[in-house]
């Protein structure tokens, strides 16, 4: 179970990955920024002295806890895991994942658990 | 006890004891009659079960799909039902992810949560049956809504 500051840490590293992959690779960028959700869920859950141990058990935490960034949690669990499992023609592009699942999602769940682990700080 | 052959009902009573059970195939056994409650018990809260997953979840969720025609050709629960939380599969009728879709079935998932009925509604892209494969077993599934077949709809079975 991993601190606050651990997965911290650890979302700013995939931030960093993601900064890296170029267009070709758009189901590894929506993979990577789904991952950043995680360490950022992680953290909210850290700061309340929780854990999760499953995507299941962490998407049960964000429905329950954090409703107002269920919707953007629940585009990146679900389009990242079709990234990675389903046809390269059902794709989405580069430009799609940028603008959407990282600007819109990614942002708003990395805006939240930011301010509200500053507040409770 | 009362005999199998009585026409009226068979009182099975806790401290019956010994109950004689003969199934379909013949293959007779016997067992306890706190053993036999036990399962019959189990039997009548496994029908109310089933009766209430109808009602308060594949009802609302089929009643759902046909609200987001236009978006969903199919949607799948896939058998048997394990632990929860429920995993249901959207066929969207796009072939690409729908963030539309995925923002109402965000809040739909929240609904049933809220209705105790918690599932894992997941979005998947139109494409063969292959595809869907990779995803979920369509011949171990329940279809609660799709492919224009208007029987589909829960409980109709």
């Amino acid at each position: 179970m991993g601190t606050v500051a651990q997965h911290r840490e650890k979302a700013n590293h995939h931030l960093a990955f993601l900064e890296t992959i170029p267009d070709e690779f758009p189901d590894w960028l929506a993979t990577v920024a789904f991952y950043a959700a995680v360490e950022f869920v992680e953290m909210l859950l850290a700061d309340r002295g929780l854990h999760s141990k499953s995507h299941e058990d962490r998407k049960l935490a964000v429905r329950r806890d954090f409703k107002r960034l269920f919707r953007h949690y629940h585009a990146l669990y679900n389009a990242s895991l079709n990234a990675r499992y389903e046809a390269m023609e059902h794709r989405l592009n580069a430009s799609e994942v940028r603008s959407h699942l990282i600007e819109v999602c990614l942002k708003h769940i990395q805006q939240f658990a930011t301010t509200r682990i500053q507040r409770d700080s | 006890m009362s005999p199998t052959t009585s026409t009226g009902p068979i009182q099975l009573r806790y401290n019956g004891g010994q109950v004689v059970v003969t199934p379909e195939d013949k293959d007779r056994f016997v067992m306890g009659s706190q053993h036999a409650i036990s399962a019959c018990q189990g039997a009548v809260a496994f029908d109310r079960f089933v009766e209430q997953f109808k009602n308060d979840f594949l009802r609302p969720l089929y009643t759902w799909c046909c609200e987001h025609k236009d978006s969903i050709q199919a949607c799948y629960v896939p058998l048997p039902f394990s632990s929860s939380p429920i995993k249901v599969f959207m066929v969207a009728k796009s072939a690409k992810f729908d963030f539309a879709l995925s923002d109402a079935i965000a809040d739909v998932e929240l609904e049933f949560q809220e209705d105790r009925w918690p599932c894992d509604v997941l979005q998947i892209s139109s494409g063969s049956p292959e595809e869907l494969q990779v995803f979920f077993d369509p011949a171990q599934s329940l279809q609660v809504y799709g492919h224009g077949d208007s029987s589909s709809a829960p409980g109709k079975s």
